[in-house]
């Protein structure tokens, strides 16, 4: 049995053997010792037998000798018949010769004794025993006798005993073995449990099971040890397929696909999505690195080898962006990034590595760059400066025409070099605005000068910004713009200042119109009273003619009295206004009716009216405003009875009033001049007033803060049509704009 | 030629026969042979002799006409010249122990106890049992089976 197969026996079958081996040993060594011993003892017997035929011969053939009877010899030698081992002997006189000798009948020629006597006492040859002995009479020395005895017999019994040695033998093998496969389980089966439950172990990678404990001997130890093993195990088991878990986790996760390139051997570990980045499956990929090489583009070959090995020697880490033929043909972008394991005289035993489809990426950095280009060449192409900053407020672009302005490289505007460009006087401004606006994130905006290169000089510019956003709504940027406003900003003033002198020309005109219709009534007042007194001191002795203009005089002077009351009004709207206050317009229409009782009643005037509103106003001229115009209803009426309707309808946040008559009409071309101061469409015979009424109508309105307009066609009414702002919604500005813009 | 071989088994018959002890002089006494007649030996007998031993006594050769001249002899050879007295001179040491040789033809059974005689060109022996029991010797086995056993004549 050759060692390495005995090795590879079972621990039962080797018990076995071992025993059956030692039994062996054992009872062999013993049979033959026995056998040595027997064989050595035998011939030690065969000998002293044969040396007692001898002396008996001897003496038996002495007198033979002596008295030369060789035939006596003879006889007496043929005695040894009796003896089957011996095959022939012979006896020699003193002087050495042939005196008889005797040859068994069945042993043949080959046996026969010698002629003359060898000088020994007696020797083993290997199938006889030869011995010669002297014969010696009365201590004389008469002769020899030689017998020479046949082994068979020895080798016969050595036969039998080693016969029944091998019997003895292979019935103690047996009853060994039976002994041994009884006792042998008590060391085997524990060993044998140990050895079937780590087979389990290693079969079912169930760590959980555990080998049974019999006793504390060296195999109970074993069992500990390995149960203490499979512990360890179950937990390094748990951990493995924890972070196996994540691993894979991360791998399937992971649009990476990774590779492991051994080495030493030269394979490399695909991952299945790595291949399928490639569009490959298992089978298309072989595992070598030839195959990833033969995979790069041509252009990006030489520079990704170089790198690869120079990251082996080893050098620094291999991250490179690369482009790999997939299996449809088409070239892809590629992020590879390896790491290399190497033993302790730097030679590289591992590379693992990952690689990420980075094209539509590379893509959009293609066109990301395209659409930066197209940027550029359109902030290079605008005639405003544009420039960017960082979140943090540092500027880092600015168009061509930042520089060409203002003459500053690139590399002296970033940052806050910029700065150097505004106009000293300006700067803090700036700098102030600029700081509120990062800390606001609000939109910057601030008017300031720049210089001018060409000239040195400052154009005044204006200056905005606006933060973008990423989707967090963290600022990622900054665009600004420098727009020059020199023109709009010298015509602007230009425009204020007009603004301001036609304000205060106004104000001085009103002032002027009060003063002057509040200080012309007096000398009016005297004047009027003077004529009114020559009238009655020349009554009655004044001609017709005279009478007649003195009539005139009064009558121009009454005139002049009713232009200045009027006039008086007109500027009082704008100077001598209440404050607004919650009011019932309903209340107001009313008043307004009995101011006007007369003329109503007169005309027999027919007022209708909505539900009105309640809004804030100024009371009394919120009622000079309906007095005016219902009185226009009833003044310019037609030839029927005068009907007149007040309407009020809610338009979003103000109320739209409407005055509405059956009167003669307006011919739309004079809308216009109706609103103006003094304006008279009809003479003064038909329908007496100043032309002041519908103007303080229009200034009223607007005081509120609404709109006037009216529609109408001759001879079919009128109907005035303003706006008041409802009382829970104040006017805001732009609806003014707007009631402008209607009106 | 003859003679040497008849005066070795001479010597020879010492080993082989054994005497009463008083026979002797003392346990060292010598053994005595006695040649009664003419000597046929020629000094064979002194040469084959000489100073031969057996069982630790000398060997004596005694020489005589006369069976008194001799005086007590062990082995007595009594030469072919005395036959004509051979049975004067058997009676006379009938009763003592002594061994008779002759080498004459019927000489054993004529009342001698060892004859020699020739057969096949060898020196053979006759022995007369009787007579050698009637001596009180004893012959040994050894002896008796090399010769031939002779009865005595009727009487």
């Amino acid at each position: 049995m050759r060692p390495a197969a005995f090795g590879n026996r079972s621990i039962r079958q080797k018990l076995a053997w071992i025993v059956i081996l030692a039994s062996s040993a054992a009872l062999l060594s013993a049979s033959v010792a026995f056998l040595v011993y027997d064989q050595s003892s035998f011939r030690r017997n065969l000998v002293h037998r044969f040396s007692m035929d001898a002396e008996i011969l001897g003496f038996n053939c002495a007198s033979a000798l002596l008295f030369e009877d060789p035939e006596a010899a003879s006889r007496t030698l043929a005695g040894l018949q009796a003896d089957p081992e011996a095959i022939a002997a012979a006896v020699y006189d003193a002087e050495g010769k042939l005196f008889a000798s005797y040859r068994r009948a069945e042993a043949g020629e080959a046996v026969a004794a010698p002629a003359a006597p060898d000088s020994f006492d007696h020797r083993f040859l290997p199938t006889e025993l030869q011995l010669i002995r002297p014969i010696v009479l009365d201590g004389e020395k008469v002769g020899s006798v030689f017998i020479r005895a046949s082994l068979a017999e020895m080798t016969r019994r050595l036969e039998s005993y080693a016969l029944i040695a091998l019997v003895v033998c292979l019935g103690s093998l047996i009853v060994a073995s039976a002994i041994s496969s009884r006792l042998q389980t008590r060391i085997s089966q524990p060993i044998l449990h140990l050895a079937e439950t780590a087979r389990a172990v290693s079969r079912d990678r169930d760590y959980s099971v555990r080998a049974r404990f019999h006793g504390q001997d060296e195999v109970g130890l074993l069992v500990e040890t390995f149960n203490d093993m499979l512990d360890q195990i179950q937990q390094r088991d748990a951990e493995l397929n924890a972070s196996q878990e994540r691993f894979n986790r991360a791998i399937s996760g992971t649009t990476d696909g990774l590779w492991d390139w051994n080495v030493q051997t030269g394979e490399v570990w695909y991952a299945d999505r790595f291949k399928a980045l490639l569009g490959y499956d298992g089978v298309e990929f072989p595992g070598t690195l030839a195959t990833l090489v033969a995979h790069l583009h041509p252009d990006d070959r030489r520079a990704t080898e170089a790198m690869l090995q120079r990251h082996l020697v080893p050098g620094p880490p291999f991250d490179a962006v690369f482009r790999l033929r997939t299996a449809s043909g088409e070239f892809r972008w590629f992020h590879g990034r390896a790491q290399a394991v190497h033993d302790a005289r730097d030679r590289p035993l591992r590379m693992a590595g990952s690689i990420q489809d980075v094209t539509e990426r590379k893509r959009a950095e293609q066109a990301l760059a395209r659409s930066e280009r197209y940027f550029r060449e359109l902030a290079d192409a605008m005639p405003q400066m544009v420039w960017a900053a960082t979140p943090d407020g540092k500027l880092d672009y600015f168009n061509r025409r930042w520089h060409s302005y203002t003459g500053l490289a690139a590399s002296a505007s970033v940052a806050d070099g910029w700065q150097a460009a505004v106009h000293v006087e300006d700067r803090p401004l700036v700098r102030r605005r600029w700081r509120q606006a990062l800390e606001t994130g609000e939109d910057y905006e601030v008017e300031h000068r720049l210089r001018r290169q060409t000239d040195g000089s400052y154009r005044w510019h204006l200056g905005r910004a606006g933060a973008v956003r990423d989707e967090n709504g963290q600022i990622s940027r900054w665009f600004g713009t420098c727009t020059d406003i020199d023109d709009q900003k010298s015509t602007a003033q230009l425009l204020a200042r007009q603004a301001e002198d036609l304000t205060r020309s106004n104000a001085e005109l009103e002032q002027f119109a009060y003063v002057a219709s509040h200080d012309l009534q007096e000398p009016l007042r005297g004047v009027t009273g003077c004529v009114q007194l020559l009238r009655q001191r020349l009554e009655g002795r004044l001609d017709v003619q005279g009478t007649e203009l003195i009539q005139h005089a009064v009558d121009a002077a009454h005139r002049m009295q009713t232009l200045i009351t009027d006039l008086l009004s007109f500027s009082r709207v704008g100077t001598r206004g209440a404050p607004f206050e919650p009011t019932d317009c309903g209340e107001v229409l009313r008043e307004a009716e009995a101011n006007l009782r007369q003329s109503i009643e007169e005309s027999g005037a027919v007022i209708t009216h909505d539900e009105l509103p309640v809004v804030s106003v100024d009371r009394s001229q919120m009622t000079r405003l309906f007095q005016n115009l219902i009185g226009n209803g009833i003044k310019f009426r037609g030839d029927e009875t005068p009907r007149i309707h007040v309407g009020a309808e809610r338009r979003g946040s103000s109320w739209l009033f409407s005055v509405r008559d059956n009167g003669i009409g307006i011919d739309p071309k004079y809308f216009d001049r109706i609103f103006v101061v003094f304006q008279r469409l009809h003479t003064r015979r038909r329908y007496p007033g100043t032309g002041i009424g519908l103007p303080i109508c229009k200034k009223i309105v607007e005081r509120h803060g609404g709109s006037i307009h009216l529609e109408s066609e001759p001879d079919k009414g009128a109907t005035f049509y303003f706006t008041i702002p409802a009382l829970e919604a104040e006017p805001h500005e732009h609806e003014r704009e707007l009631g402008l813009q209607a009106h | 030629m003859e003679y040497e071989v008849k005066a070795a088994y001479l010597s020879h018959f010492a080993r082989f026969v054994e005497w009463p002890a008083e026979t002797f002089d003392g346990d060292a006494g010598p053994l005595v042979i006695g040649v009664l007649g003419d000597d046929p030996f020629e000094g064979a007998l002194e040469q084959q002799i000489g100073k031969l031993r057996v069982s630790g006594r000398d060997l004596v050769i005694k020489r005589g006409p006369r069976l008194e001249a001799l005086g007590r002899t062990q082995i007595l050879f009594i030469s072919a010249s005395e036959s004509l007295r051979l049975p004067k001179i058997l009676a006379g040491v009938s009763g003592h122990p002594v061994l008779t040789v002759g080498d004459t033809e019927g000489f054993a059974a004529r009342g001698g106890i060892v004859n020699f005689t020739i057969r096949n060109h060898r020196v053979r022996l006759e022995i007369n049992v009787e007579r050698a029991k009637a001596a009180q010797l004893k012959i040994s086995s050894q002896l008796l089976k090399l010769a031939t056993i002779v009865q005595e004549e009727s009487r």
